[in-house]
């Protein structure tokens, strides 16, 4: 009696032990996606942006770089989405719900694999080289680009400064994110092995093409080690370039390593030497911080009111993929999933990524920071803002519930699709209140690129409802194509 | 007895299409994470179909001469935002953008008049005259699966407006088709395709798809689909070499973006058989089938020139009938992502009348 409750304690210990470990993969994951979207929108894109007096054709030349650094770091936070939604199965497979909180940024370096903290930081050299570090295999070993102490580009004295004597709530005991993932996969081997675990939930293993880029694995009904053994594996592959010497070119890590390359070649050829908009470190707007008051405070007002919309529409997605990842079910033979798992699939990806998230993060890191800002024809601001991915709850520790409910998915269609509406309705106003000498130096207005934004989130506020409720159906991307052809 | 008064137009041709292709917003106008990109020495991207290189150059220019290496035959690659093919594209390379007519039929024979008159007439799906259309003509539009029914690759021609014009450029024919015909002003993205209003997108979609069409890569003379952005990666690195020696560095790294974009999406990102991204869509032809119904109340109005499509051996005049819809069958296929354009060929067929009682 005695050795089955020591069992009993002994399994309970090891699946939350297990659970929390997940959390901090889930953690590492989503931080990341923000941290290299940040960059990414924060990437010059037009001419008028590297100012005047330059070479016509070493600008025109820097912007086609400039499009395939851009490229290359939007393809690792697509890989990065797809490793998130692989430790969500591994959630359901321990029989725990998804998890999608994350603390707000700056993340201080206690609670992040490696021991450095996660910022919020436009594209610059330094930037990468901490994409690098973060994205290495063990097997290869790179001076910390936070332990060298002569930074020019002031990140690493900023974050230094920031955390000094701060108590960590969120602490991890990794020293790499290949380490974590290892640990996940030898915890649950420990689980399987001793008959501690048996798998749960397959019906919710993700095994959706998102539409790009994306490798999931089917699982094989029973064999749970197998398959968790070949995600993490796939893991650390794609990121680290783990089972493979050199890395391979596709790795996150010789992704990053491609750009800086590039841009050393480049480094100040011709007076270039902004790739980047002049997006500030760590911008935010809300006071939700472990740390109080930290980061970049934006100060300008219409600055404050479209980042306020774009954290409102990052709150919603993540919402949505709470309900995706809790909820998901597919009919394997028809490819069909229920209504609201259809609901929450036709809106989280494509449309509210692609067209809300990506164009309003563009916006915003052209937006001035400070109240100050006083618009100069043809100039960029002095400084501009940058999509903070805030969530709105008390951070640090404890209010766990707290922090799930403030991503967690709504209980009703309804819901979401008035969300979606006031949503509309807020960037509708912000297209009619752009103030005056506020556009973008090149390329479209931001009262047309809002009001297209708020025609999408008005239609999708019709469309979710309609998948909510089953009344439009799953579309299966081969419907209708035929082979044979007997017409024209 | 069926009624057999009607004059088939069969038209073909290419079309430049410079939209965005997701993961990208449909409004990006510089291409990052999708398939197609505005590089150095090109106007931003453009949803808008242009179905002749007149109006490419009418509203671009022409290509500055430090965007460009070598010369070729085809006179329309000195326009702006017009690409060249590799050779292998022979097709493409000798024709160029332009839909022209192809043939003419009057009451299912192919009358020697009408050819002699139309062929070679240049046809546009244009967007002209359509109130409150903010692009420079009609545009594929799905918003990422918002406003089409969710199948990324399946999208309607918005507006549609079927055009001929004679050798002056004069519209000899026109007409609209409205997508909602209650309220022919109102948006797609206003139009949820549910309960009355399915079948309103609904119509305008493909109605048959063929992945693999063989009949597309015949007509085009393509023998092999998997071999076609092969040899364009190859040709693009001989570009690349060209401009580096020529000391043209913003030419060299547009054509370097061009290869990334061949090399990146040529790569299968997915199970379905779309998810070669670019190769797929060269032997894809969707096929469209629809009326056309526009009428004197919506703008822009119809216009037949009747004495255009009189043949004059019917006995009697002929009269286009606008008071009918007029059938509408077209495919568009073979995008190529890297050129930014596609092939279209159909036939819209016009129901006539006689006048003082001619004819049967």
């Amino acid at each position: 009696m005695m050795g089955d409750k020591n069992q009993l304690k002994n399994k309970e210990t090891s699946i939350r032990s297990l659970e929390r470990l997940l959390r901090q993969a889930s953690m590492v994951e989503h931080l990341l996606i923000n941290q290299y979207l940040y960059a990414a929108f924060s990437l010059k894109k037009y001419p008028e942006e590297f100012g005047v007096g330059l070479d016509e054709e070493l600008v025109q030349a820097q912007i086609e770089r400039n499009r395939r650094w851009e490229a290359g770091i939007m393809y690792v936070a697509r890989q990065e989405m797809e490793h998130l939604c692989m430790v969500q199965n591994m959630m359901a497979i321990l029989g725990s719900d998804s998890y999608l909180w994350r603390p707000n940024y700056p993340v201080p370096p206690r609670s992040f694999p490696l021991d450095i903290p996660i910022h919020l930081m436009p594209f610059s050299q330094k930037a990468i080289e901490i994409f690098r570090y973060v994205e290495k295999p063990d097997s290869i070993d790179l001076e910390s680009p936070f332990g060298t102490g002569n930074d020019h580009q002031g990140i690493v004295e900023y974050s230094q400064e920031l955390f000094r004597g701060f108590d960590d709530p969120f602490a991890t005991e990794f020293t790499s994110v290949q380490q974590m993932y290892e640990a996940i996969c030898s915890e649950f081997k420990f689980l399987i092995d001793n008959r501690y675990l048996d798998g749960k939930n397959p019906n919710r293993i993700v095994n959706e093409h998102f539409g790009f880029n994306i490798e999931l694995e089917p699982l094989i009904q029973s064999d749970w080690y197998g398959y968790i053994k070949t995600i993490t594996e796939m893991i650390v592959a794609q990121g680290e370039g783990v089972g493979s010497v050199p890395p391979p070119l596709g790795s996150h890590f010789m992704k990053y390593q491609e750009i800086l390359d590039g841009m050393r070649q480049m480094s100040n050829k011709g007076g270039l030497s902004e790739f980047a908009l002049p997006v500030v470190n760590d911008a935010m707007i809300g006071d939700q911080h472990a740390l109080g008051a930290a980061g970049t405070k934006i100060t300008n007002p219409y600055t404050i009111g479209v980042m306020q919309l774009f954290n409102d529409c990052y709150e919603l997605t993540c919402r949505m993929l709470t309900g995706f990842f809790n909820g998901y079910d597919v009919n394997q033979t028809t490819g069909i999933h229920p209504p609201r798992v259809n609901a929450w699939f036709q809106n989280a990806f494509y449309p509210m990524m692609t067209m809300i998230i990506r164009p309003m993060g563009e916006i915003v890191c052209r937006l001035p920071a400070f109240k100050e800002y006083i618009p100069e024809k043809g100039k960029l601001p002095a400084a501009t803002a940058g999509p903070s991915f805030e969530l709105d709850v008390q951070q640090g520790k404890g209010h766990g519930d707290q922090k799930r409910a403030s991503v967690a998915a709504f209980k009703t269609g309804e819901e979401f699709s008035e969300r979606l509406r006031q949503l509309s309705e807020h960037s509708e106003h912000l297209a009619k209140t752009v103030p005056e000498g506020y556009e973008p130096l090149a390329g479209r207005n931001y009262q047309e690129q809002l009001h297209y934004i708020s025609q999408n989130l008005f239609r999708m506020s019709e469309n979710f409802i309609l998948y909510w409720k089953g009344e439009m159906v799953t579309v299966i991307p081969s419907e209708n194509f035929q082979n044979l052809e007997g017409i024209n | 007895m069926m009624d057999n008064n009607v004059i088939d137009i069969e038209f073909e041709g290419f079309f430049l299409c410079r939209l965005a292709t997701d993961p990208d917003p449909s409004l990006e106008q510089r291409g990052i994470s999708g398939f197609t990109m505005a590089v150095a020495g090109e106007s931003l991207l453009d949803p808008s179909i242009f179905c002749q290189p007149e109006d490419v150059e009418g509203e671009y220019g022409i290509k500055d001469p430090n965007y460009m290496v070598g010369d070729s035959a085809q006179k329309q690659f000195k326009i702006k935002n017009i690409r060249e093919a590799s050779p292998d594209y022979k097709t493409y390379n000798e024709n160029g953008i332009g839909l022209k007519v192809k043939n003419v039929k009057v009451k299912g024979e192919d009358s020697e008049i009408l050819n002699q008159r139309l062929v070679g007439s240049k046809v546009r799906f244009t967007a002209q005259g359509v109130p409150h259309h903010v692009h420079k003509g009609p545009i594929f539009e799905g918003r990422n699966q918002i406003v089409s029914d969710g199948d990324p690759d399946r999208f309607t021609v918005n507006p549609f407006v079927f055009e001929i014009c004679d050798d002056h450029d004069d519209t000899v024919l026109r007409r609209f088709d409205p997508l909602d015909f209650e309220d022919p002003e109102k948006p797609l993205w206003e139009i949820v395709p549910m309960g009355a209003n399915k079948d309103v997108v609904e119509r305008r979609l493909p109605c048959q798809r063929f992945p693999t069409s063989q009949i597309l890569l015949d007509r085009l003379d393509i023998p092999d689909a998997a071999q076609h952005f092969v040899n364009r990666a190859q040709w693009l690195k001989e570009k690349i070499a060209e401009a580096e020696a020529l000391e043209k560095h913003a030419l060299a790294e547009a054509f370097r973006s061009r290869l990334f974009g061949v090399d990146f999406f040529t790569q299968a990102t997915g199970p379905t058989v779309l998810e070669n991204r670019l190769a797929s869509r060269i032997p894809l032809r969707q096929l469209y089938r629809h009326t056309i119904r526009g009428t004197m109340d919506m703008q822009p109005t119809p216009i037949v020139d009747h004495r255009v499509f009189d043949p004059g051996d019917l006995g009697a005049q002929v009269s286009v009938d606008i008071n009918q819809p007029w059938d509408a069958e077209y495919y568009i296929g073979a995008y190529d992502g890297d050129l930014m354009n596609g092939f279209i060929s159909g036939r819209v067929s016009l129901p006539f009348c006689l006048n003082n009682n001619g004819g049967n």
